[in-house]
């Protein structure tokens, strides 16, 4: 027995000694006291203090926490009764996905006891012991000032925020999400939290080949030992073919798996599911089982997918659901059309081409780019190559189903819970009144979640099992089964005039999709679709063409092709005003477009189908580019002091969209309570942006009722009503909108019901704070809970529930541009980034300090990626460095010195109250502007990520 | 007051287990909390209502008060064990279903493994004899009558009457076409 | 999987138990971690928690002593420790597991990506070890690494606190392991130069110790020559490198550091 005190409280617990104390915490209810990392002394969402320091509880064993004194984040307070520092985190917009933020608060809290005036570093230094993915740490210095504030003069005098659109009371105003007591006190918020004690355990057997055939999987020997109920392998799963991409239906996504396949192609890759009672059986069934591989030779890069004979990524068969070629039956009799294989399904024609390794293709332009290059006068044309990068989320993958009455629960930590549903009904048969998805909280998605990765195996071993079951990925199984951005070869061709205009952009991207196609087309065109827009020239093409390969599998990841593109576009743009002789900001500022131009370009670059040709709406980018430059001072030049380091300054220009026009849909329902509070049914699905709180926001404008008396319940198929999902930055715009569809359409029919209980005229109402209808003509009043009362009265009219649904063809931009100043040492090739300015046009910031955060973390993100990050393979395809401390995520130490995000004010016609999108796009920034920087500082072009020390040296010279 | 803890041995719904259990300990908290089978329901806790029934070596008991350590070597089941491995209802639990015998359903899983107990006895029991078996049940909502037509018609086909199990009208009495009775 | 832990209540229960079958605990950074295979092969697992007298800072007649199980943040929080082992032990970029790792454990751990090995090492460091027979003994830290002490329990460690020592590390991220961390020392013998070459190991580079002693005023181009050329260093393309690019950095660091020292006060 190992007795310590834990939170106060004298405990005993009958645990092995040599188990980790995190496992004895959660025997003791401690569940917020999370991993991230297996016990690897990283990410330090298992912090813990052990007789008054903070230490990693997974790295400390049971039987040595006897005697001691532990103290866990679930003890500082609760969602009612936050303590300052809770508080403090929660106002200054850090708790987003939150999956740590418990940890978090826990340190800030013994910095504070430690000192109630700690300075910048000594907040840096407590905070290096947390990864914290979401929303960067620059808002935690910010909680710390708002701390120190609070605790000498009992209130707070820093601005967290600039608040916009002064006539709202809610949008635009500082308010604390109001999912974040919840997460920041370490309540039950995430699937973990809500499963079963007889659950069962899946974990899933992995293929060691890049590429093989799975001839025979002998699993008797598992399935004899006693805890194992079932093992589920390829030869007794479901035959549904489909694609894990989490898209409308029908998607731009070759539908080329089934839930476990007969041929695996890539390391890591299901070969069989093990359902037991204990995680240790399943485990201990997984070593007992005995497959007969036919190791393929495999490919790894978009060269080796491409060259002549190349062994084929998918072999079987093609199928079209519509649009079918009419060459379809020679075609199939050139595959192998071996069973194995599987087929190929595409819902339209996405121009694949699996005989030569093509997933998918789009070509596409407008004008005539040889022309234009032929009178240009100057022309570059550089390759560009990015690299596989992981979203690292701090909650893995995780997912827990059961069966309750005939009907499948499944709690998953879903991006997009209806398609989550309709993919479980076509892999289990059931109908989709029979599923029942609740997205719990998300600790950290960023894309990674838009894909059903887990949660198709998870139902489907609960429907053949009738047993709740849940499965969890390991860190390893996060970074090698799971998705990441697709790794681009970007080859650019600009040319321009002396004056520095651009006259002409061809762009080839040569797309890397891995082994399955999902996102395949979407991803890449979006390396197009939302950077060629940002330019006023009449001539561009593009060639895209984006191949399978046996690397770990790529998905979505926040920016979604855009942050390669820009890259490559950025750099190049860079390199011809370079050559001209002109001044980059010059060049930026005469080419990009405004609002009101036409963007012709768009016509080809639909998701698989025609886009729609529109006019540039609210468009902050110039506004965005002078800021930017004035803030670091653009043309200055800076000298560090020592001949070694060498300071540069670069930036770019960027865009995204606010979700896909004519794609995305978005539904809510809006209910006026028995005593006058509101609560909005979403669909939506909050990943932690803060989603939720947004929607709570508009119905608090629109129907002038206090946000403590609105809650919204959402990413519920039972009780929401349908909406594709968070991707695309649809969230706001989509999402959103639909919340003020159905809260307009509520007040429409709270205004109708009290004119009729008045017996007055419709037009003579008009609705005012806290939620009362007054007449102008009588000065009459009724409150919302008078309404209600009577309509819901034996002899009422009946209750006020109003739905609201979203859909458009408008496109609303958000635009900004990026601007770093690095340091460089030329001769070790160290790259510091000095300073970071984010500026950006999010139209109406809906929850200012939120947005913020998310530039933060996005930046800080794409600094990862350009600089440290990178997922390395060796030559049979298996990643070397899946781990967090090998793979490279960007801590408090990599945060530039000076980080600043900027809003800038502009009104969009189309967003909710004027809102746009701001996640995605400030994913875009950091690789060009960096990279531009580092040339400004040392004279190279950093054509590839991540653009490490190495590489610099090599451009230099030095090696 | 030292806690005494002891080792229990038996066979619930046919798997042979080992579990440590307060001395104190019910054997309906044990089957509860120890390996949640929560079909076993807690309704008086005193051996009054029934709800808490399971079958102990072919025999019904309030396990509300039977101790788990009696339990030792015994073969225990409950509903669960009733059930197929694919979810297959037996045929006792598909009549309470037909019967709309079931409305909240919290009485249910006591009296269904009293009434297996009484189907599978082979003995035919006449109505009274039937109602005094079930009697130390109790239902709330239900009013009795369609759980005791579920349970005679279930005892009729287990005894080969099928065509009289048809017979059985909504008050429960067998209506025999002719005045004669098969007997 | 060891199966059993035993909680020393002093050095000599510690050193006492110390068997094949068993492992030393001492953070719990490195033996409990994933990947760590040393839980994995030990039968027993001896934690030095609760030992009592390894956790002290000992300053005497110009030298410092230094408890084993002494964290490194006790080693940044201490007046008494040199500065350029507070640097060191700040390379260890995580507070929280500063607070958990312990200068004995990171010396017994020998990896090639050591945090304070090469510091430790270019200042002649002195344990002082346990044998399982309580017997203690003294030997310089670079014995230690070339001998077979494994079994024995350190127990202290003595540094000179005035000398002329300086470190550089190089690492992906703070937080990611290093691919090349150096230390380099000077006396009014001459320079002393370690290093802790990922995937290669603990190095002693005698070469280029006598290449700056013979000629202070050496070039940097003819160290960049030696390092690129000298057979005797095992560096290999990697994912932390290629060879060229840890042959050179080696010899620019070496060159900044020896810089450094000739310009350096103590």
């Amino acid at each position: 027995m190992i007795s310590c005190i834990i939170n106060g409280k004298k405990r005993s617990f009958d645990i092995d000694p040599t188990k980790r104390l995190r496992e004895m915490l959660l025997m003791n209810g401690n569940f917020a006291v999370r991993d991230s990392d297996d016990a690897e002394g990283f990410c330090g969402s298992d912090t813990v203090l052990l007789n008054g320091t903070p230490v990693f509880s997974n790295l400390v064993l049971a039987g040595e926490a006897e005697g001691c004194e532990i103290v866990t984040p679930d003890s500082l307070g609760d969602s009612m009764h936050l303590s300052i520092v809770q508080q403090a985190l929660v106002d200054a917009g850090v708790v987003q996905s939150a999956y740590n933020a418990p940890a978090a608060a826990l340190l800030m809290t013994w910095l504070f006891e430690q000192n109630p005036m700690p300075s910048r570093e000594e907040v840096k230094d407590v905070l290096s012991g947390i990864f914290i993915r979401d929303a960067g740490y620059e808002h935690y210095y910010l909680a710390a000032d708002l701390i120190k504030e609070k605790l000498a003069t009992g209130k707070y005098k820093s601005e967290i925020a600039p608040e916009f659109r002064p006539n709202l009371k809610a949008v635009g105003k500082v308010m604390p999400k109001i999912d974040a007591p919840q997460l920041v006190s370490g309540e039950r918020a995430f699937v973990e939290d809500y499963v079963d004690e007889d659950t069962c355990y899946m974990v899933v057997l992995r293929s060691p080949y890049a590429h093989a055939y799975v001839n025979k999987i002998d699993t008797s020997k598992a399935e004899a030992l006693p805890g194992v109920i079932k093992v589920i392998t390829a030869y007794n799963c479901s035959d549904a073919t489909y694609m894990s991409a989490g898209q409308g239906n029908p998607e731009p996504s070759p539908h080329d798996r089934r839930l476990i396949n007969k041929k695996v192609r890539h390391v890591g890759d299901r070969v069989a599911a093990i359902v037991a009672e204990t995680l240790e059986e399943a485990i201990k069934a997984r070593d007992l089982i005995e497959v007969e591989y036919e190791p393929l030779e495999a490919v790894y890069t978009v060269e080796e997918a491409m060259a002549e004979g190349a062994p084929l990524v998918h072999n079987g068969k093609v199928q079209y659901n519509s649009g079918a070629p009419d060459d379809l039956d020679e075609y199939n009799a050139k595959l192998s059309g071996d069973e194995r294989e599987g087929k190929v399904v595409y819902q339209f024609p996405l121009h694949g081409d699996i005989l030569h390794n093509v997933a998918a293709a789009n070509h596409g332009g407008i004008g005539d780019v040889d022309k234009a290059f032929a009178e240009a006068d100057a022309v570059v044309e550089a390759t560009y190559q990015t690299s596989q990068i992981q979203h690292t989320p701090l909650e893995t993958h995780i997912c827990f189903s059961k069966l309750e009455n005939g009907r499948l629960i499944i709690y998953a930590s879903t991006q997009v819970p209806y398609h989550v549903r309709r993919i479980v009904s076509w892999v289990t048969g059931l109908s989709e009144n029979k599923i029942h998805v609740i997205k719990t909280r998300v600790g950290g998605g960023y894309g990674s979640k838009q894909d059903i990765l887990v949660e198709d195996l998870t139902a489907y071993a609960t429907f053949v099992t009738g047993r709740p079951v849940l499965y969890h990925n390991t860190r390893e199984e996060e970074f090698i089964a799971n998705s990441t951005r697709h790794p681009m070869r970007v080859h650019v061709k600009m040319g321009g005039k002396k004056d520095g205009s651009i006259t002409g952009i061809y762009l080839k991207v040569d797309a890397n999709t891995g082994p399955y196609g999902n996102h395949a087309l979407t991803v890449p065109m979006n390396s197009c679709s939302k950077t060629l827009p940002l330019f006023k020239c009449d001539n561009m093409k593009y060639d895209l063409t984006i191949y399978y390969t046996n690397t770990p599998p790529a998905g979505a990841y926040q920016g979604y092709g855009t942050p390669k593109g820009t890259y490559g576009l950025m750099m190049a743009m860079c390199e011809l005003a370079d050559k001209l002789g002109v001044d980059y900001k010059e060049m930026v500022l005469k080419n990009h477009v405004e609002e009101g131009y036409m963007l012709e370009i768009l016509k080809g670059l639909g998701e698989g189908r025609e886009g729609n040709v529109v006019p540039v709406g609210s468009c902050g980018l110039r506004e965005a580019v002078e800021k930017g430059c004035e803030m670091i001072e653009w043309g200055k030049h800076e000298e560090s002091g020592d001949p070694d380091w060498k300071i540069g300054k670069g930036f770019a220009m960027i865009m995204q969209g606010s979700g896909l026009p004519g794609l995305d849909h978005a539904n809510a329902i809006a209910k006026l309570e028995m005593d006058g509070s509101i609560i909005v049914l979403s669909g939506a699905a909050d990943i932690g942006t803060g989603l939720d709180t947004i929607i709570a926001k508009v119905a608090s404008d629109i129907l002038c009722v206090p946000m403590d008396r609105i809650t919204v319940l959402s990413g519920d198929t039972d009780s929401g009503a349908f909406d594709t999902g968070s991707y695309a930055s649809s969230g706001t715009f989509f999402s959103g909108n639909a919340a003020v569809v159905a809260s307009t359409n509520l007040k429409d029919k709270i205004l109708d019901e009290a004119a009729y209980q008045l017996g007055e005229e419709l037009d003579d109402m008009e609705i005012d704070w806290p939620g009362v209808v007054r007449s102008k003509k009588t000065g009459k009043e009724l409150s919302y809970y008078d309404i209600i009362h009577t309509a819901t009265s034996g002899t009422g009219r009946g209750h006020l529930i109003a739905p609201g649904s979203f859909t458009t063809a408008a496109s609303s931009v958000p635009y900004g541009a990026h601007f770093a100043q690095v340091a460089v040492n030329v001769r070790t090739g160290e790259v510091k980034v000095q300073k970071f300015y984010a500026v950006q046009d999010a139209g109406t910031p809906i929850n200012p300090e939120a947005a913020l955060c998310q530039m933060y973390g996005a930046s800080l993100k794409s600094i990862g990626h350009t600089l440290y990050e990178d997922m390395i393979l060796d030559k049979d395809g298996r990643c070397v460095n899946a781990t967090m401390t090998d793979y490279g995520v960007p801590m408090i130490s990599e945060q530039p010195d000076d980080f600043k995000a900027v809003l800038i004010d502009v009104n969009d016609a189309h967003g909710p109250f004027g809102a746009k999108s701001i996640s995605e796009i400030a994913c875009n920034g950091a690789a060009p502007a960096i990279g531009n920087a580092i040339h400004d500082a040392c004279g190279v072009w950093m054509r590839s990520w991540p653009m490490t020390p190495e590489k610099i040296l090599r451009e230099l010279g030095k090696i | 007051m030292a806690k005494q803890y002891k080792v229990v041995h038996c066979t619930v719904n046919g798997k042979e287990i080992e579990q440590v259990v307060d001395v104190r300990e019910s054997l309906t908290d044990m089957l509860r909390n120890d390996l949640h089978l929560t079909s076993v329901k807690k309704g008086c806790e005193v051996g009054e209502c029934g709800a808490c029934t399971v079958i102990i070596n072919g025999e019904g008991f309030n396990s509300c008060i039977y101790l788990a350590v009696w339990a030792e070597g015994k073969e225990i089941w409950t509903l669960e064990g009733l059930t197929g491995p694919g979810g297959e209802l037996s045929d006792i639990q598909q009549a309470f279903v037909d019967e709309g015998a079931i409305q909240c359903g919290f009485c249910t899983p006591g009296f269904i493994m009293t009434s297996w107990e009484i189907v599978n006895s082979g003995k035919e029991y006449t109505d009274d004899e039937l109602r005094k078996a079930l009697s130390g049940h109790l239902c709330r909502c239900t009013g009795y009558e369609n759980i005791f037509r579920a349970v005679k018609k279930t005892m009729l086909r287990h005894l080969g009457k099928f065509e009289e199990a048809e017979l059985v009208n909504s008050q429960g009495i067998t209506e025999y076409p002719d005045p004669m009775p098969f007997k | 999987m060891a199966t059993k832990l035993l909680m020393a209540k002093s050095p000599e229960e510690a050193a006492v138990s110390k068997t094949a079958s068993a492992a030393f605990v001492a953070g719990g950074t490195e033996v409990n971690r994933l990947g760590s295979d040393i839980a994995e092969k030990a039968e027993t697992l001896i934690s030095l928690k609760k030992c009592s007298g390894l956790d002290g800072i000992e300053a005497d007649a110009g030298y410092v002593t230094i408890g084993a199980m002494c964290t490194f943040q006790d080693l940044v929080e201490s007046d008494k420790v040199p500065g350029w082992l507070k640097e060191a032990a700040l390379f260890m970029a995580s507070r929280t597991k500063r607070n958990m790792a312990t200068i004995g454990g990171n010396i017994a751990a020998r990896r090639s990506d050591s945090y304070l090995i090469p510091a430790l090492s270019a200042a002649g460091a002195v344990l002082e070890l346990l044998g399982s027979d309580t017997k203690a003994e003294r030997i310089g830290i670079v014995e230690y690494f070339d001998g077979a002490y494994d079994d024995k329990l350190i127990t202290s460690v003595t540094v000179e606190k005035d000398i002329r020592l300086v470190s550089k590390r190089y690492a992906n991220t703070a937080q990611s392991h290093a691919v090349l961390t150096m230390s380099a020392a000077m006396d009014e013998m001459g320079v002393y130069m370690n290093g802790a070459v990922k995937n290669v190991g603990l190095l002693h580079f005698c070469d280029l110790e006598k290449a700056f002693n013979d000629d202070p005023e050496i070039s940097e181009d003819k160290i960049i020559e030696m390092v690129r050329t000298c057979t005797g260093l095992e560096t290999a393309d990697d994912m932390f490198g290629s060879d060229a690019y840890k042959r050179y950095l080696i010899a620019v660091t070496a060159f900044d550091l020896f810089k450094q020292l000739k310009g350096k006060e103590v």
